[in-house]
């Protein structure tokens, strides 16, 4: 039993956090507001560089054959920098659907994908919104239970106002063909699970990124700005406001990362952990918006400040992947429904 | 990261469960703060020990297991789930007695641990004043040096378990005009002692769980000085930290809470809303929450890590969910939420009640929670004084 990370997948981390520090500044982010492809290539292939987007290929393949658990942290970080690029819809979502197909196809997406050649998609019906949609060149969708292969110019997508400038969001209009199929109904459920579970835990990781981040800036701004002669920051009501969301944060990290754990381990209850995980961070993330803006005050209001840039990341991942009814409905049901045993000596397995 | 027991570990839950299984009492005992239950559950202690089960955590030759804190979060697990009695001599068992190990002579720990792990004496504390309570450091109590004793004097309330005690431990000021934190002494004191008289608190529930402790010229041999004298106030927060931290509010407790809490709904759930249906679940999640914090709290600690500020986070963070727990038992329970905990025939309810109640200290003691919240934004956060 021990629930660390390694110095490894911590060194990685660390790696991508500070290359997020200097290549993802609030003023990049909000220059891609006004470009045509909201995407930033030199970020894409530095990320390519460090070898991130193909972190989950297999080695033999051009990728660093690592896990979930390794890629919660470093989603964790992309969350951190609201990164604009696609990296967790494809080197997350994409790349572990690659790793469910069978072996038998011409083509060799996952050498392409984990060479930052190919955009790579997956749309899923839980999500109506598929973000950066624009950028794919093939998409991987569910229809009913089958997984279909279409290339960007056998989908009609429909661009919508995003809340979020930096996420641009498509509606998705396509007809299956037998031709595109490339799993059938029955084998592609299992696949579809999985999946769905992936995109979960990633939005939760990047949640507990976020949130610290608009808790980060909350703290800076109380910091230095002065009311009745000292900052603002030194009374107790900004403290407990700031406090109740660490706490929140503290206790969903250790969720976050039992569900990375789960999941990679393919345990028992890595649903029922993902669900958990989905919640919790998302819970921590909607109350450090609220009170990151709550600290701000008025300041924290206006398309000016950079706190939006965060905010609206967290506000617009939190629907994604099944929203908090979604996951509480699950959880409820397996909980006071099936007595899914959460019980004392039943945390781990 | 590697989430499996190991063989050793499956081991010791085994063991655990066996002997709980065997000698934990059959019937439900009275409470421990009635003078027959405080008997009755010093007989509890004494058994634990016969088993080696009173203080797993103190090396071996303290009479502990030395048991890690793995191994500390499973016999948590095995004794709620086997739903033995609480523990009377908790003050000493996990707040002195570690402090002891870590600061006591080995005259004092040959003295006072033998005792403590056997159950014939049972300690409270004393800390808050009338007068001093989150703000423990402006504490008057003396305790003046003549010769080789202390003299005694002042008053301490809120001593928790003082009214049936053997022994007590508290922070008193031993140098003379010194101020906050500085010539504090952490002293070790017989409640029998003359000039020392304990007078019951009832408590919210009726039971006279605490009590305060009045000072008359009491003399204290000043071998029961734990630590330097000006040292009591270092001593006390490493005791509190121990108090706030894994120790004494181990996941086990609030997720035998929560599972009981899904028995009591799906019980009622005919007479259930479904906003109390995911406040039940939303608590089951949160006591799951607590337990792998605790983990990987302990992951931490074992591998050299430290725990500073965080036990903040977790004091608040158990105590919310105490009282959320307790609060919807509440409500879950019908009619009988109205009843005292002297009612003859609530049973069950009456264990609900007691809780209810008791829940609500949560976030008072052990420094309140809006100390706590101090503590994260200061020590955590960064922010200023």
């Amino acid at each position: 039993m021990d629930f660390r990370f390694t110095d490894q997948q911590v060194a990685f981390r660390d790696t991508v956090k500070s290359f997020f520090k200097d290549m993802s500044s609030s003023n990049s982010i909000r220059a891609l507001w006004k470009d045509a492809k909201g995407f930033d290539d030199n970020r894409w292939k530095t990320l390519k560089n460090l070898g991130v987007i193909g972190m989950l290929i297999e080695e033999e393949e051009g990728g660093l054959g690592l896990n979930d658990v390794d890629f919660v942290l470093i989603a964790e970080e992309a969350g951190y920098a609201a990164l604009p690029e696609p990296l967790i819809d494809v080197g997350w979502i994409t790349a572990s659907l690659l790793k469910e197909l069978p072996n038998n196809y011409k083509e060799n997406w996952k050498a392409k994908l984990a060479n930052g050649d190919l955009i790579a998609l997956t749309g899923y019906e839980l999500n109506k919104f598929l973000p950066s949609a624009h950028l794919a060149d093939i998409f991987f969708l569910q229809s009913g239970d089958g997984l279909h292969l279409l290339h960007q110019e056998e989908v009609k997508l429909t661009k919508r106002e995003s809340l979020d400038p930096s996420l641009r969001l498509y509606s998705l209009d396509w007809a299956p063909k037998d031709s595109q199929r490339l799993v059938h109904r029955s084998e592609s459920a299992d696949i579809w699970l999985k999946i769905s579970n992936i995109g979960a835990l990633s939005i939760a990781a990047q949640q507990l990124g976020l949130a610290r981040k608009v808790i980060d800036m909350a703290v800076d701004y109380v910091k230095t700005r002065e009311q009745f002669g000292k900052p603002i920051g030194s009374f107790q009501a900004i403290k407990h406001l700031l406090a109740d969301v660490q706490v929140q944060i503290e206790f969903a990290k250790p969720v976050v990362y039992r569900a990375a754990y789960s999941l990679a381990h393919n345990l028992p209850g890595r649903y029922r952990d993902v669900s958990h995980a989905k919640l919790s961070a998302s819970r921590a993330a909607r109350l450090a918006a609220k009170n990151s803006i709550q600290a701000h005050g008025a300041i924290g209001y206006t398309w000016e400040s950079d706190l939006q840039i965060y905010m609206k990341r967290i506000w617009v991942l939190d629907i994604m992947w099944g929203n908090h009814s979604w996951h509480q409905n699950r959880l409820e049901e397996e909980i006071l429904n099936t007595r899914s045993e959460l019980g004392l000596g039943q945390t781990f397995i | 990261m590697d989430l499996k027991f190991s063989k050793k570990h499956q081991d010791f839950r085994k063991e655990a469960r066996a002997w709980f299984k065997k000698n934990k009492p059959e019937i439900k005992l009275p409470s421990f703060d009635t003078p027959e239950g405080f008997e009755i559950h010093r007989d509890w202690e004494r058994k634990l020990s016969q088993g080696k089960w009173t203080a797993v955590t103190w090396p071996k030759k303290f009479g502990g297991r030395g048991a890690d804190l793995i191994e500390w979060l499973i016999f948590e697990e095995e004794y709620y789930s086997s739903g033995a009695p609480g523990r009377v001599n908790q003050n000493g068992i996990f707040l002195l007695g570690p402090t002891l190990i870590d600061y006591g002579t080995s005259k004092q720990q040959d003295r006072f641990l033998p005792e403590m792990i056997n159950g014939n004496e049972i300690w409270a504390q004393a800390w808050s004043e009338p007068n001093s309570g989150s703000d423990l450091a402006s504490l008057a109590c003396k305790a003046d040096r003549v010769g080789d004793k202390f003299i005694l004097n002042g008053q301490k309330t809120w001593s928790s378990r003082a009214v049936y005690a053997d022994w007590a431990f508290g922070l008193f000021r031993s140098e003379k005009g010194s101020h906050r934190h500085h010539g504090l002494s952490f002293i070790l004191f017989p409640l029998n002692t003359p000039g020392v008289t304990v007078k019951p608190i009832s408590q919210l529930d009726g039971e006279p769980g605490f009590a305060e402790i009045f000072f008359d010229n009491a003399e204290i041999s000043t071998s029961n000085l734990l630590g330097e004298e000006g040292q009591g106030w270092e001593i006390t927060m490493a005791t509190a930290g121990f108090e706030r931290g894994l120790m004494l509010r181990s996941p086990a407790r609030f997720k035998a809470t929560a599972s009981a809490l899904v028995g009591l709904y799906l019980k009622n759930k005919k007479e259930a809303s479904s906003g109390v249906r995911g406040r039940v679940v939303d608590c089951v999640l949160d006591a799951e929450a607590y337990s792998l914090n605790t983990y990987w709290a302990a992951s931490k600690l074992m591998n050299g890590g430290e725990i500073g500020a965080e036990s903040s986070t977790n004091k608040i963070f158990w105590s919310e969910l105490d009282c959320e727990m307790y609060d919807l038992a509440s409500s879950l329970l019908g009619a009988e939420a109205a009843l005292g905990i002297a009612d003859k025939e609530a049973n069950d309810a009456v264990e609900w009640i007691k809780g209810f109640l008791f829940s609500l200290a949560g976030p008072i003691y052990a420094g309140t929670n809006e100390i706590q919240r101090n503590i994260i934004a200061e020590r955590i956060l960064g922010l200023p004084k």
